[in-house]
């Protein structure tokens, strides 16, 4: 399906257009209100753009450090170059953790999941699958959109594209749970259903918020809870991360965490914000006895050195994606990308390469994107750098190459763009209903298929001054020109 | 390929990508002010914060803890508790007196391998009561620090229904960056001494389903935090 098609599908999708409606304006509204309260709050960003570009300009040293004190204290870390190598490494550790299950009770792992978009990403749902091992979904967006057999449709609420309607006809078919409106009992139902999956669970995985190189901490930033069961239960805990997502210090963590909750959720502080050193110690009570800790770099050393290398500094807070006016109206899933929206225009084609470029064109570049990024990335400039990419590489469509040379043919010599105005604006009064065009044939078509087109004014702009210019003139000579008007 | 092979190449490729950074923007130079080490009413403040949250804040004298949470327990009809080991908890004698109340102690260690370890884990899933203390309250946020540790099991606020936390007013910071600022330089390496460092904010909550705010649903829906004064 190519991009247009998803983009029709998602503006025709009622249910779709019910949700987004009812997601957006609240959101920004409490973000907005949240950084209101926030001390200091330009100076916070700056600070927090200042740690993302320090991290990434020393990345290499800040990982060797992340990772020397991860295992100091007494974690594991894996690298791997690509999502094949990431899902091999987990998948191994899978088959380790349920081969430690009480005698008589073998069986495929059972994997409790955290909210994670690198494992997204790499596809792991589909490993676990393909391996015959049983992945469940713990967050209750990523839950829904797992059982419904999708893919999250926002960084942040995964579930966004549906309505409370959606979930209690699921609720009802898979649970059955009466048919209800009531949020908090389908909570309850998922609760009931999740808590099974902590408790047997052979393995937890979880994404990473950020980690942190002067410890060797990984911070989970979570709501319900379901980031500390699944990394505190199972026996294994594996934590996979994007190589980005570091801070130099714990003080650079709570600075980032100025930031993120108020983007994300336009909370202060999430419910849970959990900082894991290693695994569980010899004689504390609970905890994960082994953890493992998948760097990921899946094209980000790449493309560090690349042009769009301020994507990296991305901390995947979703308000960008809130404030886009194309994203308010297409949803997470017309992308085609596990990253969507402004964003994820970006970075997916920095990660994951050319076949993404074209999601940069469903821009207005109105740059609300930038204005709200916590960190201020420069969205826009790098969704040019990508349109231009689009076009040296030829992946336009032959008529639009056409049409410009058409145009610059046109606009290349007086008369003919002259007579074009002329064309245009007789042209276009025909095929009008009320000022408006609704339809017009291919390949024009693509515009009109999504809005409709004004006519063009009759007269010239030429043609109106020069008419205002006599006017005056003529006024002149009647002597009733203003004082002050006297360069003619 | 190996994991060190993958090593290499990957700390290879980002030295080679910066040579030169010249596509990461310039960093802005700016120090934030350091955060204020007390502020007065902190304990208002927090409570304030927590109630907002939907969590409960209270202040009680230290001898009133046992009987207000024996009561609280009665009205929940639970009996049975998970908690931090009496050194941990800022009243003295707390949970002896909690246990000649008909309160059942709940053996919070889990058996490091089978057998032994699936059935602690389902003993204590059942536990809808945690007690805890607390290494710090920050009270612009209305958050709990708590680290874990022997005898400071995690699950006592994590798998319960109801978290009960008791909090010495004495370590009420005005803010996280204030409490970090107050443990002085290393502060770092010695919070990271512990397998884990919560903080925690309200009860467990969630806006999945429509924005709509909902408490309790991985983690305890009632959060109650007594200021022991």
């Amino acid at each position: 399906m190519t991009f247009q098609t998803r983009i029709d599908k998602a503006l025709h999708n009622e249910t779709l257009q019910i949700a987004l409606d009812r997601n957006a304006e609240r959101r920004i509204a409490g973000r907005n209100q949240v950084f209101a309260d926030l001390p200091d709050a330009e100076m916070v960003r700056d600070r927090g753009r200042a740690i993302r570009i320090e991290t990434l300009a020393h990345l290499d040293r800040y990982l060797e450090q992340f990772a020397a004190n991860v295992e100091a204290r007494g974690g594991q870390v894996h690298w791997a170059a690509d999502a094949t190598e990431a899902r091999e490494i987990i998948l191994r550790l899978a088959r380790e953790s349920a081969a430690r299950r009480p005698a008589g009770q073998a069986g495929p792992p059972i994997i409790a999941k955290g909210k994670s978009m690198v494992s997204e990403e790499i596809g792991l749902n589909h490993a676990f699958e393909a391996a015959g091992m049983t992945a469940i979904e713990t967050d209750l967006g990523e839950f829904i959109v797992q059982l419904r057999g999708e893919t999250p449709s926002h960084l942040i609420t995964p579930a966004v594209h549906l309505r409370r309607e959606d979930v209690s006809d699921l609720f009802h078919e898979r649970f059955g749970m009466p048919p209800t409106l009531d949020v908090t009992q389908m909570t309850a139902v998922a609760r009931t259903e999740l808590r099974r999956a902590f408790f047997t669970a052979d393995l937890g995985l979880s994404g990473v918020n950020f980690g942190v190189a002067e410890t060797g901490t990984i911070t989970l930033v979570t709501n319900e809870g379901n980031g500390r069961l699944c990394t505190s239960v199972p026996r294994v805990h594996v934590a996979l991360m994007g190589i980005e997502r570091l801070v130099p210090t714990l003080v650079d963590l709570e600075v980032m965490m100025r930031l993120l909750p108020r983007s994300a959720t336009a909370q202060k502080l999430t419910s849970y914000v959990s900082m894991l050193n290693g695994p569980r110690r010899p004689d504390e009570p609970d905890g994960a006895e082994e953890l493992h800790v998948v760097l990921l770099d899946n094209g980000r050393s790449r493309a560090l050195g690349g042009d769009l290398a301020e994507s990296l500094m991305c901390i995947r807070c979703g308000a960008c994606l809130n404030v886009c006016p194309v994203f308010r109206e297409i949803g997470g899933h017309a992308y085609g990308s596990v990253y969507g929206g402004p964003i994820g225009s970006v970075v997916s084609t920095a990660l994951f390469g050319t076949e993404f470029n074209e999601l940069a064109n469903a821009s207005t570049l109105c740059g609300a994107c930038k204005d709200i990024c916590p960190v201020r990335i420069d969205i826009p400039t790098m969704l040019l750098t990508v349109r231009g990419r689009y076009v040296d590489s030829g992946q336009p469509p032959a008529w639009l190459k056409v049409g410009i040379a058409g145009w610059a043919w046109t606009m290349g010599g007086t008369v003919r763009y002259r007579l074009a105005q002329r064309l245009a604006a007789l042209g276009t009064r025909l095929l009008a209903r009320n000022g408006r065009i609704r339809s017009l044939p291919p390949p024009l078509d693509a515009w009109t298929k999504r809005r409709d087109f004004p006519t063009f004014a009759g007269q010239t702009f030429k043609d109106r001054w020069r008419r205002r210019q006599a006017a005056e003139n003529a006024g002149k000579t009647g002597g009733a020109a203003p004082a002050s008007d006297n360069k003619a | 390929m190996s994991g060190a092979d993958s090593r290499a190449k990957i700390l290879g490729t980002i030295r080679q990508s910066l040579q030169g950074a010249r596509h990461l923007p310039p960093a802005p130079q700016v120090t934030l002010p350091p955060a204020e080490a007390s502020s007065g009413g902190m304990a208002e403040r927090f409570a304030e914060e927590l109630t907002r949250l939907s969590g409960t804040a209270l202040t009680l004298p230290a001898r009133q803890v046992a009987g207000w949470l024996l009561g609280v327990m009665a009205e929940h009809q639970a009996t049975d508790l998970l908690a931090w080991q009496a050194a941990d908890l800022p009243v003295p004698g707390l949970l002896d007196a909690l246990q000649a109340g008909g309160i059942r102690l709940v053996d919070t260690a889990l058996p490091h391998a089978e057998p032994g370890r699936t059935a602690a884990l389902q003993r204590v899933e059942k536990v809808t009561f945690g007690l805890t203390g607390a290494d710090a309250g920050f009270a612009e946020t209305g958050t709990l620090a708590l680290t874990a540790g022997p005898g400071r099991p995690r699950l006592a606020s994590l798998s319960v229904r109801t978290h009960v936390a008791l909090l010495d007013p004495r370590r009420l910071y005005p803010s996280w960056a204030a409490w970090l600022a107050a443990e002085g330089p290393g502060a770092g390496q010695r919070l990271a001494g512990s397998s884990n460092l919560t903080l925690i904010t309200g009860p467990s909550r969630t806006g999945d389903i429509e924005m709509t705010l909902t408490v309790g649903v991985h983690g305890p829906g009632e959060l109650i935090v007594v200021l022991v004064g």
